[in-house]
């Protein structure tokens, strides 16, 4: 997976720029990540449950993401639930897809300036 | 509410074995988890994006796990091409004897009946001893014409017959060679073949001891009498017996016969009247059913005449009549 080109997974489609960029604070599980990607888009991007998992499953399959290992306090643990974090590769993909919408919000922003100019 | 989660679990339940492992239960998990809030906040709407979200993801994980599968066939096979060959003939050849065999199975049982109860038309032959198909008694088809409520017609022919054919402006010349057939009075009726011009045989114009007559194809009217518009009323001499020309065909089936002669011609007389070798039968069923054709053929001849050849049994053959046969030409 260390031979893989970071830009060859780009543009990522947008449910996996959801899921990926929710796991870049950590691990997080199934129902976690839907609920991050709903505040974060303050409701309008919901991830269902079929589309988050068929999207998880290519995404490990592609080694962008993996199960963890590591588990919460079993106070806050529901060990019926299984976490998802980055890889190596899934961090590197996301920096890469990260500075790819940089730039075009970069040019966006140019184009509104030249606009409203 | 409940009547969507119990949709949800028999959904999530229907996926692939493979995505089961991998998130089954958690996306069992997240839907129970999801169900009540989706509820509350989008209704019955919410609920139905939610059912139709799992239902398309479905087939496509299935098209998914699939198309992983094809592809790791698709490397094994690749990695070992000898193995590939073996596998790929023995496929081959194990699907080609099995088409073979059930198509052999299938003409067998079920494609000949199916087939005449589609025909307008049967032709019924015998069948001899040996199994092969055998001309019927000219006896049977007198039979088979007497059944009016089984067959709206049945005619008799035979094909191939070989006649010394002399000319109406040579009569004194050397006759030459024609291969043509005999028919019952009805044959052109029974087929419905109309003629071209004047007229073909029917019972009325073939009456005993009426004097011979023959209908003539149109090609034969073409390359032997030269399109000649006296044609018709002309003699032939056949076989040393004189006949008129009483019509021309030209539609099929049997226009590329170049000559039509009456069973009750001086010919024909020649011929013992049961004689197995002198015709085939031609019948119009009225019947759609061919089984019930077939039965009802079978058990037409109650007593078994003396005279019937020891190499023919009782069997009747009913087989679709596409076409009249056609064995020579002008």
């Amino acid at each position: 997976m260390k031979d893989l080109d970071p830009q060859s997974f780009l543009p990522l489609k947008s449910q996996w720029f959801h899921i990926m960029l929710a796991l870049a604070g950590g691990e997080q599980h199934g129902y976690g990540i839907m609920q991050e990607v709903l505040d974060r888009t303050t409701g309008k991007v919901r991830l269902w449950p079929a589309t988050l998992y068929g999207s998880i499953k290519r995404l490990i399959e592609a080694g962008l993401i993996e199960e963890s290992d590591l588990r919460p306090a079993p106070e806050l643990d529901d060990a019926r639930r299984r976490y998802y974090r980055l890889t190596a590769l899934g961090s590197r993909v996301l920096n890469a897809e990260c500075e790819r919408l940089q730039e075009l919000l970069r040019a966006i922003r140019l184009k509104q300036r030249m606009v409203t100019e | 509410m409940n009547f969507a989660w119990r949709i949800y679990r028999r959904l999530a339940q229907a996926f692939p074995h493979e995505f089961k492992l991998a998130c089954g239960t958690d996306m069992m998990q997240l839907g129970e988890d999801v169900v009540e809030e989706i509820s509350r906040r989008h209704g019955v709407a919410g609920l139905i994006r939610l059912l139709a979200d799992i239902a398309v993801r479905v087939p496509v994980e299935y098209l998914s796990e699939m198309r992983r599968d094809w592809r790791y066939a698709w490397r094994g096979l690749i990695q070992s091409p000898g193995f590939a060959l073996v596998g790929i003939l023995s496929m081959g050849l194990a699907i080609g004897l099995t088409t073979n065999v059930y198509t052999s199975k299938w003409a067998l049982l079920f494609r000949d009946l199916p087939a005449a109860a589609n025909a307008k038309r049967l032709m019924m032959p015998q069948r001899s001893a040996e199994g092969d198909i055998a001309p019927t008694s000219y006896y049977y088809v007198e039979r088979y014409r007497e059944q009016t409520g089984l067959f709206a017609g049945a005619a008799a022919f035979q094909i191939g017959v070989p006649f010394n054919v002399t000319l109406p402006d040579a009569l004194n010349a050397k006759p030459e060679r024609v291969f043509g057939q005999l028919v019952s009075s009805d044959y052109f009726s029974v087929l419905g073949v109309p003629s071209q011009r004047g007229r073909v045989l029917s019972a009325e114009l073939d009456r005993p001891g009426d004097p011979p007559v023959v209908v003539i194809s149109d090609r034969f009217w073409r390359n032997r009498l030269s399109s000649s518009p006296d044609a018709l009323g002309q003699v032939l001499r056949l076989n040393g017996q004189i006949a008129t020309i009483i019509g021309i065909i030209s539609t099929a089936p049997s226009a590329s016969i170049p000559l039509s002669y009456s069973f009750r011609s001086p010919f024909r007389r020649r011929l013992p009247r049961n004689s197995r070798t002198t015709s085939f039968s031609n019948a119009v069923p009225k019947s759609s059913c061919p089984y019930c054709v077939w039965h009802r053929a079978s058990r037409l001849r109650p007593q078994k005449r003396a005279s019937t050849p020891s190499h023919v049994d009782s069997t009747t053959r009913i087989l679709p009549c596409r076409s009249a046969p056609t064995k020579a030409g002008a």
